[in-house]
């Protein structure tokens, strides 16, 4: 799953790509409403994290523009502002979701969480395929019930897969939502993880779909 | 009872209320005065026609005079009979009418009364050259006198006590008619008072209504009254700026809470994200980087939000001294040199031999904001001039740049407090959108004026003027 984080404020957009990042996220930030619209219409994220007061372009006008232009990406908006009439100029203005600053990073999570599971039409946090489990409150995967040791990057693969387990998923779809800015894009890194899950899983739920990608079966 | 006397209706009401008795009861004396005179004269008038009528009934003419004493009819003559008859009648009449009859012949000796006449009444001497019918008023009653030929005398009077009882019912009917009339038109008055001030009660209840309530809405300015429509007007002007000042307030405690809220985040979540596992050493000297920077971004927002409350509470607590404009441009260059010279920035001063008075630390402050501004936002290799002079308004001091100037549409707003024209460039300069609104409030605290000019691409120009004052040399 990959994130955006529009906001100014350094030390905090530091803070916030630290915590998804280490939460399994791909995340990527900008520091100004223009480079934060460039990205969200440039990339594929699943959800973005916008700072309401921002130079160049106030993340109110960004979420305008960005629904304007048909991206649907789902929007948490951050703000210090608490008067009502603030809170209703971010949702009306198309934002999904709405937190005050300060707020608890706990809450912030769960909250794109849901965002994000609501996007892709998942009601509940737990969603299972045969004998494979996937927890995405706790970020666990349990096979025949005992969980497996992932790190956070194999997780979110993990997690990738599972839930498009519908279809076949594209090396690039899976590059987009896995790394973001920090990493070099080294070409043998997915497959490295791909390789690290079927020594987990087994080999025979990570199909090798050749010249197309690869999907996940549950036998 | 105190409060009935502070209520401006009453004390209207009872000045022109006791005015107006005061102007009925004059007009009522004058009027029961004349009435009195007028019922007097009616009075005399129809005692000297009893008189004139009684004359021939008592003192008939004589048929012939001898010795000087006249020869009357007997008294039982035909004609006499009837006469008598006709004096009882009329003496009976006149008593009816507390009238008194008295007949006196030519030696004063009574000859005839109808039983009535005061006993204070005395008959006055006889004048010879008097008129033959006249009337007295003396103290005691008012009379009609009658003289005949032959010197004698009647007298038709009427005592005092019963002449003054035929005037009361005049005077009732003027005193009654006195008091409808102040009853009428101070009532009248009561109402049209209660009318007049009706807008004053209106505004009193808007003026609670917006103290409490909309502070947006306005009295009502009635068009009927002169007066409240000035103060209506006046009231509303009022209304208007504090109405304002709220606003700037309210927005002003809004942004600052919203400037604090970011660094508070930023902690939260900092420290949120370290706690969540055991860390290296080198991560949560990270962290306490991380709250030590908020922290303190927090603190200078503090001292300068500090700074311009009291600018806003207090200009007057401005420790002023005189001080040549040229050794603060000189020291302002001093601070901010190092500055200029790693962007390669040229700094220059043209200030004339001119003596400031101003609170040298505040009026330092505003300059190093203003030359830091210039620096900070032109183009390397530019220039900051320091010009001044006097003119007919005051001093003036000019810091111009050659950067890349400010966009029109920021140009109005850049002393607005926390507003910026740029702000990924305030954030890498740490700046808190406060520099200008602080220069502005010290500027206008010393009673002079801030203005910017400026082109973009090629340069702004701040300018201080300071009025004249009274120790500036003429």
């Amino acid at each position: 799953m990959k994130l955006l984080i529009v906001e100014d404020n350094a030390s905090l957009r530091k803070t916030l790509l630290n915590y998804f990042r280490e939460d399994g996220f791909a995340a990527d930030s900008a520091t100004d409403g223009a480079e934060g619209f460039h990205k969200a219409t440039n990339w594929d994220y699943d959800a973005i994290i916008l700072d309401a007061m921002l130079p160049e372009m106030d993340g109110f006008t960004l979420v305008k523009k960005l629904r304007d232009g048909g991206h649907s990406v789902p929007v948490l908006m951050l703000t210090a502002r608490t008067s009502l009439t603030d809170r209703l100029n971010g949702l009306d203005s198309g934002a999904d979701d709405y937190l005050a600053k300060p707020f608890e990073m706990e809450e912030l999570a769960a909250r794109v969480r849901a965002l994000i599971r609501r996007r892709i039409g998942m009601p509940h946090s737990v969603f299972t395929l045969g004998p494979v489990t996937l927890d995405t409150a706790r970020k666990i995967v349990l096979l025949d019930g005992k969980p497996l040791e992932l790190t956070a990057r194999e997780y979110a693969l993990t997690e990738i897969l599972i839930l498009h387990a519908d279809r076949v998923v594209t090396r690039e779809f899976l590059y987009e939502k896995l790394f973001d800015e920090r990493d070099e894009t080294l070409s043998n890194m997915l497959d490295v993880y791909i390789y690290k899950l079927r020594q987990k899983f087994g080999r025979d739920f990570i199909q090798t779909r050749r010249g197309q990608g690869y999907q996940f079966c549950a036998g | 009872m105190k409060a009935l006397f502070s209520s401006l209706r009453w004390r209207i009401f009872l000045f022109y209320s006791s005015l107006l008795a005061a102007a009925i009861v004059v007009l009522m004396v004058i009027q029961i005065r004349g009435e009195t005179r007028a019922r007097e004269e009616a009075v005399a008038w129809a005692l000297q026609s009893r008189a004139l009528e009684l004359i021939p009934l008592i003192f008939p003419p004589p048929s012939r005079v001898e010795d000087g004493r006249p020869l009357r009819p007997r008294p039982s003559d035909p004609h006499a009979i009837k006469a008598r008859d006709a004096l009882l009648r009329f003496a009976e009449a006149s008593r009816e009418k507390n009238w008194f009859v008295l007949a006196v012949d030519s030696s004063n000796t009574p000859v005839f009364d109808n039983g009535i006449v005061p006993v204070d009444f005395s008959v006055p001497p006889f004048r010879p050259d008097g008129p033959r019918i006249s009337t007295r008023l003396t103290d005691s009653h008012l009379a009609a006198e009658i003289v005949s030929p032959l010197r004698e005398r009647i007298f038709v009077g009427i005592a005092r006590p019963a002449l003054r009882s035929e005037s009361t019912h005049g005077i009732a009917l003027t005193i009654l008619f006195g008091s409808v009339v102040f009853v009428v038109v101070s009532a009248t008055g009561w109402w049209l008072l209660g009318h007049g001030l009706r807008p004053i009660r209106r505004f009193s209840e808007t003026a609670r209504r917006i103290a409490t309530k909309d502070i947006a809405e306005r009295l009502d300015v009635p068009s009927q009254n002169a007066e409240l429509a000035e103060l209506a007007a006046t009231l509303n002007a009022t209304f208007d700026q504090l109405g304002d000042l709220l606003h700037s307030q309210a927005r002003f405690t809004a942004d600052a809470s919203h400037e604090l809220r970011t660094p508070v985040a930023a902690i939260l979540a900092e420290c949120q994200f370290s706690l969540k596992q055991e860390r290296s050493a080198e991560r949560y000297r990270e962290t306490i980087e991380v709250c030590h920077e908020s922290a303190r971004h927090m603190s200078g927002l503090i001292e300068r939000l500090g700074l311009l409350a009291r600018m806003d509470e207090s200009p007057s607590a401005l420790n002023k001294e005189s001080i040549p404009a040229s050794d603060l441009i000189r020291d302002v260059i001093a601070l901010v040199r190092p500055e200029a010279d790693q962007r390669k920035i040229r700094l220059s001063a043209d200030i004339p031999a001119m003596i400031l008075h101003v609170d040298r630390l505040r009026f330092f402050q505003v300059l190093v904001n203003l030359a830091q501004n210039a620096i900070t936002y032109n183009r390397p290799g530019g220039r900051v001039e320091f010009v001044g002079g006097t003119d007919g308004a005051g001093q003036w001091i000019e810091v111009r740049d050659s950067g890349i100037g400010i966009a029109a549409e920021h140009l109005p707003r850049i002393f607005d407090r926390f507003y910026r024209a740029d702000s990924s460039r305030a954030a890498t300069t740490g700046g808190s959108g406060l520099g200008l609104a602080i220069a502005l409030a010290i500027v206008e605290a010393h009673g002079g004026r801030l203005s910017v000019s400026s082109i973009q691409d090629s340069g702004t120009t701040f300018r201080i003027d300071l009025p004249k004052s009274d120790k500036s040399p003429p």
